[in-house]
């Protein structure tokens, strides 16, 4: 009975363990991403490689980039491709990603970047933030963060209640359901190709 | 019995694990409303010749807007215009049981109107009194009327039924239309409507553009921001409050399959 006890105990300890994410931890992580995401913003705009850079090593190691590919793919179509497959488009999508964030990103302008505060749902933080310029009105951006595999990870995040994960997966329902996966993988190849854009604030 | 008093025991452990599980978590509610889009193909053509209305005509006329103002004179107009909206804000949020919004757009109004020299600078916000714009179709939303299917409006772009509605009464029902219709002044209202228009177009013209050079489906993510956006506006609260990326509920098969 002790053993079995033992056993429970143990189950009970490392269940606890994998939702060891906490608030102070969560927000210490966000904020480092937003003075990561200033300091691209303070990248000369005429420097457009290495704002791209910058943010890919940030997106890199912030965000589970192969979990919200997954995600925004589908069960039925993540299930259907092979893992090849599968890894191709998480690369792809990741550069589709970085071009359309640093598309978005404008220069800096005095922005300042707060954690508002931290819920803890399930096993996931939310982490509301702003960032108050003196040009614009405030922006709120929700950051969804979850303990993967023992690191805090980004896997989705929500701007003025748009969020990444659920525009992505609209803006690829149609091409998924028309040409799939491969229609999708070719489509995204070439939009990585295509000439840097001019950025707000150019 | 004391092979019961161990399933007790046994039993008891693993309650309290779930127990404790559960105190953790809290629910997720979806409370985003699903995208309706049963006139789809109609949409899909009024938004082609949207696009086209913006390549040849609304897009040259923003940039050249913005290289004959300069940007402080374009913040000008733009506070200006943006202040003739606070009185149909302030009817709104009357309608809606806001009293602090009522308060907010009155006294934005008054100030911006006076120390701002008619609505010119907004001082309004540097003194605390943040910008909210309410409009009919947040109104409709706040008495329950659903949205409807999603609207593509020509020359105005994503909407739904109800947000269209809101649209006809705001351009019917705001008191400073129904001033310059008294006055028989009804050329300013399409001036205004039309440098409106550009104006919003100039303060976007990176964001637009590049939003669609990104996107597979430009029509797709236009009715996904627009419908979120929305949404997010008529809850009207601070993200503070609001239960976010609701479909990705974690027990939505969709996010626990990949765990």
């Amino acid at each position: 009975m002790k053993k079995l006890i033992i056993i429970l105990s143990l189950f009970l300890c490392l269940q606890k363990n994998s939702f060891a994410i906490t608030e102070q931890d969560s927000n210490d992580f966000v904020v480092n991403i937003g003075n990561q995401a200033i300091k691209i913003l303070k990248i000369p705009v005429d420097d457009k490689e290495k704002r791209k850079k910058e943010l890919q090593v940030l997106l890199e190691e912030n965000f589970d980039m192969s979990f919200i590919a997954k995600i925004i793919l589908g069960k039925e179509t993540f299930k259907s491709i092979p893992e090849k497959k599968f890894k191709k488009f998480a690369q792809i999508f990741k550069l589709h990603i970085v071009q359309v964030y640093s598309s978005q990103l404008g220069t800096y302008n005095g922005q300042k970047f707060t954690v508002k505060s931290t819920e803890m749902k399930k096993k996931d933080a939310f982490v509301y933030t702003t960032i108050a310029s003196p040009e614009f009105p405030t922006t709120n951006i929700v950051w969804r963060v979850r303990d993967r595999q023992g690191k805090l990870k980004v896997i989705d995040m929500q701007v003025e209640g748009v969020s990444l994960l659920r525009t992505k997966r609209n803006d690829f329902e149609m091409i998924l359901k028309n040409q799939g996966i491969d229609g999708l993988i070719v489509t995204l190849q070439n939009m990585n190709q295509m000439p840097d854009l001019k950025i707000p604030g150019e | 019995m004391k092979k019961y008093l161990n399933i007790i025991i046994c039993c008891s452990i693993l309650f309290l694990t779930n127990c404790s599980f559960n105190n953790q978590s809290q629910s997720i509610i979806d409370k985003t409303p699903q995208i309706q889009d049963p006139w789809e193909g109609m949409n899909r053509g009024t938004f082609a010749f949207n696009q086209f209305f913006d390549k040849y005509l609304l897009s040259p006329l923003a940039k050249g807007y913005r290289f004959i103002l300069p940007g402080e004179l374009r913040t000008g107009v733009r506070n200006f215009f943006s202040n003739l909206k606070e009185p149909w804000t302030t009817i709104n949020s009357v309608l809606q049981g806001d009293l602090r919004n009522t308060g907010n757009s009155l006294a934005r109004f008054c100030l911006n109107t006076t120390i701002g020299l008619l609505g010119i600078f907004d001082v309004a916000t540097s003194i605390g009194f943040e910008k909210q714009k309410e409009d009919f179709g947040q109104t409709l939303a706040v008495y329950g009327v659903e949205p409807g299917p999603y609207l593509v409006l020509p020359f105005l772009g994503p909407s739904t039924v109800r947000d269209a509605v809101g649209k006809v009464a705001g351009f019917v029902g705001d008191p400073v239309t129904l001033a310059l219709n008294r006055e028989g002044k009804d050329d300013w209202l399409w001036i205004g409507t039309v440098l409106k228009g550009v104006d919003f177009r100039e303060q976007n013209l990176e964001k637009i553009d590049n939003l669609q050079a990104t996107s597979v489906d430009f029509y797709a993510t236009l009715r996904s921001l627009y419908i979120e956006r929305r949404n997010q506006m008529i809850v009207n609260k601070a993200a503070d409050d609001q239960d976010p990326f609701q479909d990705f509920d974690l027990d939505l098969p969709v996010i626990n399959d990949f765990d």
